[in-house]
């Protein structure tokens, strides 16, 4: 899910529903990325099978929030947003032998 | 920044508006007030919204204020976890006021807030308006003497209550 795997990615595992998943990519929000806003794309008539959206661990431009929320107003069937940050930091200390 | 998180926000609650959205996690970003006014845009009308994830956003009072605004449009809530936002006395009492628009509410986490006296009330209208709650974090807040009074009639009140955080709160008698 690293480098330059931006496209949205279409899970079909539910038959009907569809999961979108934004893969995790850390950009800064002044970095107006256009590249970024073009691959949110979902064919027509998959829209209304789309039943979660996944973009967390994601840092996105105004630009990207703009085509989320054109791409949000066409999914009808939505249940589920998460839109965290989320960040996973484990650290194990082990004491000097 | 303090301009484009709003806008960003904002185009996100545009297009979640008219949804049959269940449950928003928006947890661990920069929300922060001027954020939270966009998010009102989708809360004012989130009838069928659920779970509502909104902790570590850097609300503090004021947006905390704006998110217990939003609580009026959202009549189906039963997890609201808000934890983590130095959201301090002023912004629980605007939840705690705002309460009774959650009557389903089943699971609310406040935890690491700097609550002191707030809590009170925010137990009071607890007991009064959420018959179903089953948990409540409060964890490394400070339950001063009066709300333990009121935390403990919540107790007694509550029989649905299965889980209590209480950890590290300096609980007065």
């Amino acid at each position: 899910m690293e480098g330059k795997e931006s496209e949205v990615l279409l899970n079909n595992n539910a038959h009907s529903n569809l999961t979108l998943l934004v893969p995790s990519k850390k950009i800064q929000i002044n970095s107006i990325d256009q590249e970024e806003a073009k691959g949110l794309k979902v064919e027509e008539d998959q829209y209304e099978k789309v039943a979660a959206i996944r973009i967390e661990g994601n840092s996105y431009s105004l630009d990207f929030c703009k085509a989320f929320g054109d791409l949000l107003k066409k999914t009808k069937n939505i249940k589920v947003a998460a839109l965290s940050l989320r960040t996973s930091i484990s650290m194990t200390l082990s004491s000097p032998g | 920044m303090k301009d484009e998180i709003p806008k960003s926000i904002e185009h996100i609650s545009t297009g979640l508006l008219g949804s049959g959205l269940l449950r928003l996690d928006i947890s661990n970003n920069a929300v922060n007030p001027f954020g939270a006014e966009a998010l009102l845009i989708y809360l004012r009308q989130a009838t069928s919204l659920q779970v509502l994830l909104i902790y570590n956003c850097g609300l503090g009072a004021l947006g905390t204020a704006k998110i217990a605004q939003g609580l009026e449009g959202t009549p189906s809530l039963r997890t609201l976890s808000i934890g983590r936002n130095r959201m301090t006395d002023e912004g629980i009492l605007s939840i705690a006021r705002n309460i009774h628009f959650v009557p389903q509410l089943e699971e609310l986490f406040v935890y690491q807030n700097t609550l002191k006296e707030g809590l009170e009330l925010l137990f009071r209208n607890l007991r009064e308006n959420c018959k179903n709650l089953a948990a409540l974090d409060i964890c490394d807040n400070f339950v001063r003497e009066k709300a333990t009074f009121e935390l403990a009639e919540l107790i007694k009140a509550n029989l649905s209550l299965r889980n209590l955080n209480l950890s590290d709160c300096l609980v007065e008698e």
